[in-house]
């Protein structure tokens, strides 16, 4: 490889991609110097992971594409050449192996130092730990992956893919989404890993839906949309408002949240929560009443992932009480829960939330095959009428896929899907959480409208999100966890809850649940 | 989804329908006057179904996700024991045939207990229930075949004729159309292949996940049974034909699950398969003699047909991640560690 200097460490020159008659990548030129951070946005479909498919070697792109790395054209179509060329892949999928230390998962890639056949572990340990000082970060190499945190493992992802000195030199890093599993508190220890990355000398490309971090991180930002480089800029050419409008082609104006009509609260609840106790939730009592959202706030590990889901019945509750209108629910019993009028959206949607094998129409349709059968018969025409309806409605693209399975919709999609099953059934309460976990922008706004409908229409809707902007945009009322306790309930005046406002909650709360543990 | 059939002209769906044609076109140019006769096709629909009415039993358990490798054994000791109520207590063949349905059932609600209750894997289990029951034939038929019962309805029940074929096709095709009916047109079938799709899903759903599982061992141990009958009454009794017919079915599943209704399992498909797979047994058999040909056949099969539904289903998320970040992509060019075992933040 030689290093020409003047030549970018990664440069894409009328990169396209097809199927069929459709253009997924049209043309796209972008550069990537060493050292340098560049955030590469785009909401779903826009051709993102296609580029990075391109470029990781599964995807032959167009003829007349042409990439080069270090000066050098980089061969299409094969991991191993792009690997050689220098280029390195960190998917969301971080392809650790949770109960097997840091430097074992290490060498897994660059392979174990031997002498004589046998692993020489103190070498292994020391590359280990300097390429781990390389991205800025100290992890003992003994330690088992599971034993981390979320962005620590995302940190020994990317100290594996740059490796350390000895290995072959890494040109350039390209991040899949690295930060949208990650809970919002640790975000900044990635972002910190990031610039250390850069530093080092790696071409760093991240491609994120959040607007913020890019915002924050980035030396350079580019946006593609249709599969088209719309922007390409230096940092300071972007505002958050800006970038909404290259990502999906509207002014912001037009796109900005409804308020949500606030409950009346002189009725009577419709779900009370009392005492509720489960999986890192302990005595949590609250009431929701119908036409209002309540959301649900916290740091990852406060509760607020796993309360929904044991009001519901779809985790344990070990104790408390959950009443939906006037009915008690016994714990763990999903069934009862629906009879009662809930329905749940999990956040997990590929593992508990949908059918990704089965086709649209199925998964929309599994609440209510009893009012689709004549005879012990499904009819079909009335299912498919019904899901028509509702994809409409939600605009699910692409249109009139009803027979497609779940799987080959974009995520924004498949979520739009799995809450009109839903809303579909009229639920009296509809739980949800974190609803529009990466999805891109046009596709939360419709499941926001949506939402904010069926408040109106009177279903009680209680949501916990790491998303300030969406709790704010769409909430009366939020409580925010610590520690499994709601710590905090802030209730929205005139001009709603500002997400400044619950940040600056959620630093407080978390701030008084430190130090009365230290006490 | 249009849009992708016409992009598809069918090669995928109806592939074993070409694989057939090619393989009727090679043993009627190779064998003119054995292989291309209506003999041979009767050969086929008569040696076939037993073997296919064990495969469509086996797929019930399938769709929802759940193995059942007692259909071979259930049906040789349930045939078996059919033939011993007849033989040596002097029960008339029809309630015989009910008890032996019935033995078939009791093994899967064994099986299903054991999956269900205790919660142990379906492969595992049914292994274990497997050799129990080896055992209990063992027991039951004290180590010696029994004799084919003598009474005129014993062979005409599935030997009889009906244009030419003998009445136990049909008693396949009326199986097949049962079983397909329930697994597609009822919601019975939808919450089976739900369950079977992801069962946390299901169960949020509201789908009584254990039940459709449980039910769905049951069915296919009844079924796996009237096929062990049709087998004894047609081929004679054999201590160890179920054993030979399990892999054949397990050929036919997979294969079939490529086949019209692609990565699902279905009744179709299954038919198909066991219809490709005999006809190049069959004719294997007419151009040669040797023994193990059709062993060997079956074994291959059941890789190729295994490996075509892996490859589909990567294929599948592939084309659905394209130009997409969705948490659904299965991307083969991950690393190949990527086994999954990380846990969830």
């Amino acid at each position: 490889m030689s290093h020409t200097g003047s030549a970018p460490a990664l440069s894409m020159v009328s990169v396209s991609k097809s199927y069929g008659p459709s253009r997924v990548l049209d043309s796209l030129t972008l550069d990537l110097a060493a050292g340098e951070i560049l955030a590469l946005l785009g909401q779903n479909g826009s051709g993102k992971s296609t580029l990075i498919k391109v470029l990781s070697g599964y995807h032959l792109p167009d003829s007349g594409s042409t990439v080069t790395v270090n000066g050098e054209p980089l061969k299409f179509g094969s991991a191993a050449a792009s690997h050689s060329a220098g280029l390195r892949f960190v998917h969301q999928e971080l392809g650790l192996i949770g109960d097997q230390t840091v430097a074992d998962n290490m060498a897994f890639s660059t392979g174990y130092p031997t002498k004589g056949g046998r692993i020489q572990t103190r070498l292994m340990r020391a590359r280990a730990q300097r390429a781990l000082a390389k991205v800025g970060i100290e992890i003992d190499p003994e330690r088992t992956v599971a034993s981390l945190t979320p962005a620590q493992r995302t940190a020994v992802a990317i100290a594996r893919a740059l490796g350390a000195e000895e290995d072959e030199p890494a040109v350039a890093l390209i991040l899949d989404e690295p930060t949208a599993t990650l809970p919002v508190e640790e975000v900044q220890v990635l972002l910190e890993v990031l610039r250390a990355s850069a530093k080092s000398g790696a071409a760093i490309m991240l491609v994120t839906h959040h607007l913020e971090e890019a915002l924050e991180v980035s030396d350079r930002l580019a946006v593609i949309r249709d599969g088209r480089l719309i922007a390409a800029s230096p940092r300071a050419d972007f505002t958050q408002n800006n970038l909404v409008e290259f990502l999906t082609g509207t002014p912001l104006a037009a796109r900005t949240a409804m308020r949500n009509a606030v409950a009346s609260a002189n009725q009577d609840p419709t779900l009370i929560v009392r005492g509720l106790a489960g999986t890192s939730v302990a005595d949590v009592s609250f009431d929701a009443r119908a036409g209002e959202i309540v959301g649900v706030y916290g740091l990852t590990g406060s509760g607020r992932e796993t309360l929904l889901g044991a009001v519901f019945g779809a985790r344990p509750r070990s104790d408390g009480e959950v009443v939906a209108g006037s009915q008690p629910l016994a714990p763990e019993d999903p069934r009862a829960a629906m009879k009662a009028g809930i329905g749940y959206v999990p956040s997990d949607r590929k593992a508990s939330g949908s059918f990704q094998l089965l086709e649209a129409r199925e998964n929309f349709g599994i609440l209510k095959l009893p009012s689709y059968s004549r005879f012990g018969l499904l009819s079909r025409k009335r299912e498919v009428q019904e899901s028509e309806d509702w994809f409409g409605r939600l605009d699910v693209r692409p249109s009139g896929a009803l027979e497609m399975p779940l799987a080959l919709f974009s995520g924004g999609n498949q979520q739009k899907i799995v809450i009109c099953k839903w809303l579909s059934v009229r639920p009296k309460i509809l739980l949800l959480d974190d609803p529009t976990q990466g999805v891109d922008i046009a596709a939360k706004a419709d499941i926001h409208a949506e939402l904010l409908a069926a408040a109106r229409d009177g279903v009680t809707i209680v949501m916990s999100s790491n998303d300030e902007e969406e709790l704010s945009a769409l909430c009366s009322r939020v409580l925010i966890l610590a520690n499994g306790r709601i710590a905090l309930e802030l209730t929205a005046g005139d001009e709603g809850i500002s997400s400044h406002e619950l940040t600056e909650a959620l630093h407080r709360v978390s701030a008084d649940s430190e130090s009365g543990a230290e006490r | 989804m249009k849009k992708l059939r016409k992009v598809n002209p069918g090669f995928d769906r109806f592939s074993g329908v070409y694989l057939w044609v090619v393989f009727v076109i090679i043993f009627s140019i190779w064998s003119p006057h054995e292989f291309a006769t209506l003999s041979t096709v009767k050969i086929i629909a008569s040696q076939q179904t037993a073997g296919a009415v064990v495969a469509v039993a086996l797929l019930i358990p399938m769709v929802c996700g759940q193995f059942d490798l007692t259909v071979g054994s259930n049906a040789n000791l349930s045939g078996l024991v059919a033939i011993l109520l007849q033989d040596s207590y002097h029960w008339a063949p029809v309630p015989a045939i009910i008890a032996a349905v019935l033995i078939g059932a009791v093994i899967g609600v064994v099986n299903g207990f054991i999956v269900v209750k205790l919660h142990v894997n379906s492969f595992i289990a049914t292994l274990a229930v497997g050799s129990v029951i080896m055992a209990a034939q063992t027991v039951v038929t004290n180590s010696a075949t029994p004799a084919p019962p003598t009474s005129v309805f014993w062979s005409t029940f599935t030997q009889n004729t009906i244009g030419g074929f003998q009445i136990v096709t049909v008693y396949l095709i009326v199986i097949a159309l049962v079983v397909w009916v329930v697994l597609v047109k009822t919601p019975a079938g939808r919450y089976m292949h739900a369950t079977g799709s992801n069962p946390e899903a299901a169960r949020l759903s509201g789908i009584q996940t254990d039940r459709w599982s449980w039910l769905s061992l049951i069915a296919s141990g009844a079924i796996a049974a009237f096929a062990g009958v049709l087998y004894v009454s047609l081929t004679g009794p054999s201590d160890d034909f179920g054993s030979n017919l399990l892999l054949p079915a397990f050929a036919a599943v997979f294969l079939g699950a490529t086949q019209l209704v692609p990565g699902r399992f279905n009744v179709w498909g299954t038919l198909l398969a066991i219809v490709v797979l005999a006809t190049g047994v069959t004719g294997l058999q007419l151009v040669t003699t040797v023994q193990w040909l059709p062993d060997l056949f079956n074994g291959v099969a059941l890789v190729v047909a295994v490996s075509l539904s892996v490859s589909r289903v990567r294929t599948f998320g592939s084309r659905g991640t394209k130009g997409r970040s969705s948490p659904a992509s299965e991307d083969p060019a991950e690393p190949k560690e990527s086994s999954g075992s990380v846990p969830a933040g």
